[in-house]
């Protein structure tokens, strides 16, 4: 039904409110103070003020984990302050006591609450190594007999996901390659990784962690696919799609790519794949991660952790 | 869909009219026949900014085209039509960047003499309140040499000069004709089209409508428009579902018995926009009048009009209230510039010849636009929250050596926006054709000057004095056209934008409601000169030299003032 009504209302926010003095019309809340993220639940932050506003919360862990959910609105709420137990700065959130603390940039106002993790949060996806059990000798390791080499677990530092991370380190001055690990497929179960057809939906991702000193490396990971199920990659009739991971900021973050972005690369340079040219994630034989550096660029290093596929979206840590 | 094929009531007669993107003559007489257009631009651009030591300064570029069309009549009650699109980017070996395009495809045709259809790519449009795409800003007083890239972008868009939309789906439309002295013809023009096809993510949309009239032999008709851009439940698993009806009653009398002709129209009509099963949606629904008095007088060929018109603030239509520029866009012309490389202003020469700033999609939300370029109706007659009146004069003068056009707005908000004070818009537009040539008539060739001048304003007076506005935009066309040789003429424009003052800029969620205000502050000056030598074979082939200058600052912003030159050569055929 229609009618020839009309909300004669004033539209939008009131200027008075806007332009006037800033009012926290409802104090900073949070859903529950304590959250098992294990069991799938979150933490809902909520607040309300007069006018819209900037503000930020930072929850953080003695551990040193952080999350930061920030914004511009009238009101935190279900859809802009929901915490999943995800982490902003590494290590990963671990049980104990956290602080959150939202700060509004208008009055440089902050308020605080406690939340205690009781479970933490799972992450999701198709494990391809996450090192916490050291190296698996299903891996192929080639490392390079340079100077100061370092392809081992380390499980000192910030830890972003469980007890291990894996420490890709060395100088080689007679070659790009530093070091090298494939992971097989075969070694991962009669399915190999398992995960499935569609490239469009599944996202590979990892944990990394560029040292400040170093900004030479490049990580490259190469997907080598078996199309005609043969049990071996023919590299100049199969496709092999591949991604360069380089000029990172430092600190540890999660990096992503859609399976379907990947391309065919040649000494770095994109070019037609020599298969079917079709992503068949379902197909995949090998990945290869190699550690890359000029050679006169001296010594070069980064840290890798929980290396996976996920699918829908990316990895949330 | 603008001709209408009739039934009597009492025998069948049946009239067709074709309206193809282009028809060989003679084509009546074949089965298959062939028909297109083809395109060749040469462009070397250039841009000049203070201190920016990353930005390439030049820029060549250019692409052959070829449209090509198969027609296909294979009986005199349907017609074929397929089109291709075969490009080719310069810069690469031939057939290595070359792209392959299904450019349009539809077939249309009489069912029993009586109904005609077409299914496929359709061109529709219904009202101005709802189903009708308002030409783009800076459009007015546009010469000659400006439409030389208009043309070219309107042409890849689909957007006609008829202010339809191209949909794709399908059209019907039939009428009967009355034996009777006071009642004329009943018509009916129904459609649906595919708005959104989300392959099980989202639910599917569908965009249907239709309208009625009835006809009178005295001048009289009244109709009624139908319009709904609606979710399709059961095509995925969502079962959220977005709906925007909007129905209108319009009648007119037109008496042209009298020394001044006299037509009388009137539209009004009400909308509902909800989405079922989101609870952060509310319902928005409101109403809308449009009235209008318009005058001729045959003997002077003088034309006036007065409109009248109260669009509500939660009037929603979107297929009337659809942008075809989308303000969100990136410059593929050097699209980021200054040493920190950010985002390029959008400006008139952009808007000429950058078809990625254009959609052809109708959006639920009401689009972003520029309040420098048209802060009054930027969505077109049913723009939200205005209401008020519009007056105009045109017509010709001494022998058509004069053609003059002069339209007064007077228009305020209907409700406020954050304060029960109203906005103001004022604009004057005005524009002279003069046709030097009717008193040169040895001269023998176009000699034509144009001059057209718009000035709006926006005010607004408010006890919080950050609600305070006062926009003014001031656009200036200046046009020479002289022909200086057969069939070779020479084209000169300048027009200059200035915009000054300030607005409160709304910022809506996805769900078109205001809650936040972004201040805008501006002293744009945009300065465009272009210099054209056209080689004008006819109507339908045509090469043209291009040289233009654009000179961009706005002191307001942090955006470093930037010149940009263009040389060109475009040729354009239709065959």
């Amino acid at each position: 039904m229609m009618s020839c009504e009309r909300n004669t209302e004033t539209e939008g926010p009131k200027l008075s409110d806007i332009y006037g003095d800033f009012n926290v019309l409802e104090d900073f809340a949070a859903s529950t103070s304590t959250v098992d993220f294990s069991k799938g639940e979150n933490v809902v932050f909520t607040a309300r003020f007069n006018r819209p506003t900037e503000w930020e919360i930072r929850i953080s862990h003695p551990s040193g984990s952080e999350k930061v959910l920030s914004g511009r609105s009238r009101e935190i709420d279900a859809t802009t302050g929901v915490w999943d137990g995800t982490t902003t700065v590494f290590p990963s959130f671990s049980n104990g006591q956290c602080t959150a603390e939202l700060f509004i940039a208008v009055d440089s106002s902050r308020s605080s609450l406690n939340v205690e993790i009781t479970g933490t949060r799972q992450p999701d996806g198709t494990v391809v190594a996450d090192f916490d059990n050291g190296v698996d000798p299903d891996w192929n390791m080639f490392v390079q007999s340079g100077a100061n080499m370092s392809f081992v677990t380390r499980d000192t530092g910030i830890i972003p996901q469980g007890s291990a991370y894996f420490d890709l380190g060395g100088e080689v001055n007679w070659d790009w390659l530093i070091g090298l690990i494939d992971f097989e497929a075969d070694t991962y179960g009669p399915d190999g990784f398992g995960l499935g057809q569609n490239p469009d939906d599944l996202y590979f991702n990892l944990v990394v962690n560029r040292p400040v000193d170093y900004n030479n490396g490049i990580i490259l990971f190469q997907f080598k696919e078996d199309e005609n199920g043969d049990g071996t990659f023919t590299e100049a009739s199969e496709d092999l799609y591949a991604v360069e991971i380089r000029d990172l900021d430092p600190g540890w973050r999660v990096w992503s790519i859609k399976y379907s972005d990947l391309v065919n690369l040649v000494n770095g340079t994109p070019a037609d794949p020599n298969g079917n040219k079709q992503h068949n994630p379902d197909k995949i034989h090998t990945i290869s991660c190699l550690f890359l550096a000029n050679p006169s660029s001296g010594y070069s290093q980064v840290f890798v952790d929980y290396v996976a596929f996920t699918k829908g979206e990316p990895l949330k840590l | 869909m603008q001709r209408r094929t009739l039934i009597k009531i009492k025998k069948q007669v049946v009239a067709v009219s074709l309206s193809l993107l282009s028809i060989t003559a003679s084509a009546q007489d074949r089965k298959v026949w062939a028909s297109g257009a083809a395109r060749s631009i040469f462009q070397q651009n250039s841009i000049q900014t203070a201190n920016d030591t990353v930005t390439p300064r030049q820029v060549v570029s250019g692409h052959a085209l070829v449209d090509l069309a198969v027609n296909a009549k294979p009986n005199d009650q349907t017609f074929l039509h397929g089109m291709i699109r075969i490009r080719n980017d310069f810069g690469g070996f031939w057939g290595g960047g070359v792209t392959f395009d299904l450019r349009q495809l539809y077939v249309k045709g009489l069912i029993k003499n009586g109904i005609r259809y077409q299914l496929g790519d359709i061109n529709y449009k219904l009202t101005e309140y709802t189903f009708f795409s308002n030409d783009e800003e800076l459009s007015g007083h546009q010469v000659e040499a400006l439409n030389i890239y208009r043309d070219i972008t309107r042409y890849d868009l689909f957007f006609n000069n008829d202010n339809t939309w191209r949909q794709q789906g399908a059209a019907v439309d039939f009428g009967f004709q009355f034996d009777s002295k006071i009642l004329d013809e009943l018509t009916f023009d129904l459609f649906s089209s595919r708005v959104a096809a989300n392959f099980g993510a989202a639910n599917d949309r569908v965009f249907l409508g239709g309208s009625g009239a009835l006809k009178s032999k005295k001048g009289i008709w009244v109709g009624a428009n139908y319009i709904d851009l609606m979710d399709l439940n059961g095509t995925s698993q969502s079962n959220v579902r977005f709906h925007n009806p909007v129905v209108t009653g319009s009648m007119g009398f037109l008496d042209t018995t009298r020394t001044i002709h006299v037509g009388i129209n009137w539209e009004s009509g009400v909308s509902r926009m909800y989405i079922i099963n989101d609870p952060n949606a509310s319902e928005m629904s409101d109403f809308f009048v449009d009235g209008k008095i318009q005058l001729y007088h045959p003997k002077s060929k003088i034309r006036g009009h007065f409109d009248y018109r109260n669009v509500g603030p939660q009037f929603r239509t979107v297929g009337a209230q659809s942008k075809r520029i989308n303000y969100q866009g990136i410059n593929q012309l050097f699209g980021r510039y200054q040493s920190a490389q950010i985002a390029r202003p959008i400006t008139q020469m952009d808007l000429l010849q950058d078809v990625s700033l254009f959609q052809i999609d109708l959006t639920p939300q009401l689009d972003d636009y520029n309040p420098r370029y048209d802060n009054i109706s930027p969505y077109g007659k049913a723009t939200p929250n205005r209401k008020g009146w519009t007056v105009g004069v045109e017509g010709t003068a001494a022998k058509q050596l004069i053609e003059y056009s002069l339209n007064l707005d007077a228009l305020s908000e209907v409700v406020g926006q954050g304060t029960e004070d109203l906005r103001q818009f004022r604009r004057l537009d005005a524009g002279v054709l003069v046709n030097l040539d009717t008193v040169l008539p040895k001269f023998n060739k176009p000699l034509e000057v144009s001059i057209g001048y718009q000035n709006a304003s926006t005010t607004r007076t408010t006890e919080v004095s950050e609600g305070n506005i006062d926009l003014t935009t001031g656009i200036l066309d200046l046009g020479l056209k002289v022909g200086v040789a057969r069939d070779v003429n020479l084209m000169v424009n300048l027009r200059s934008i200035n915009a000054n003052g300030n607005e409160l800029y709304n910022v809506r969620d996805n769900y078109s409601e205001v809650f936040d205000y972004t201040p805008l502050v501006t002293n744009l000056k945009e300065q465009l000169v272009l210099l054209a030598f056209q080689y004008k074979v006819n109507e339908k082939n045509s090469l043209s030299a291009i040289w233009q200058q654009l000179a961009w600052s706005d002191n307001k912003t942090t955006n470093q003032d930037f010149d940009m030159k263009q040389f060109a050569v475009v040729y354009k055929s239709i065959f």
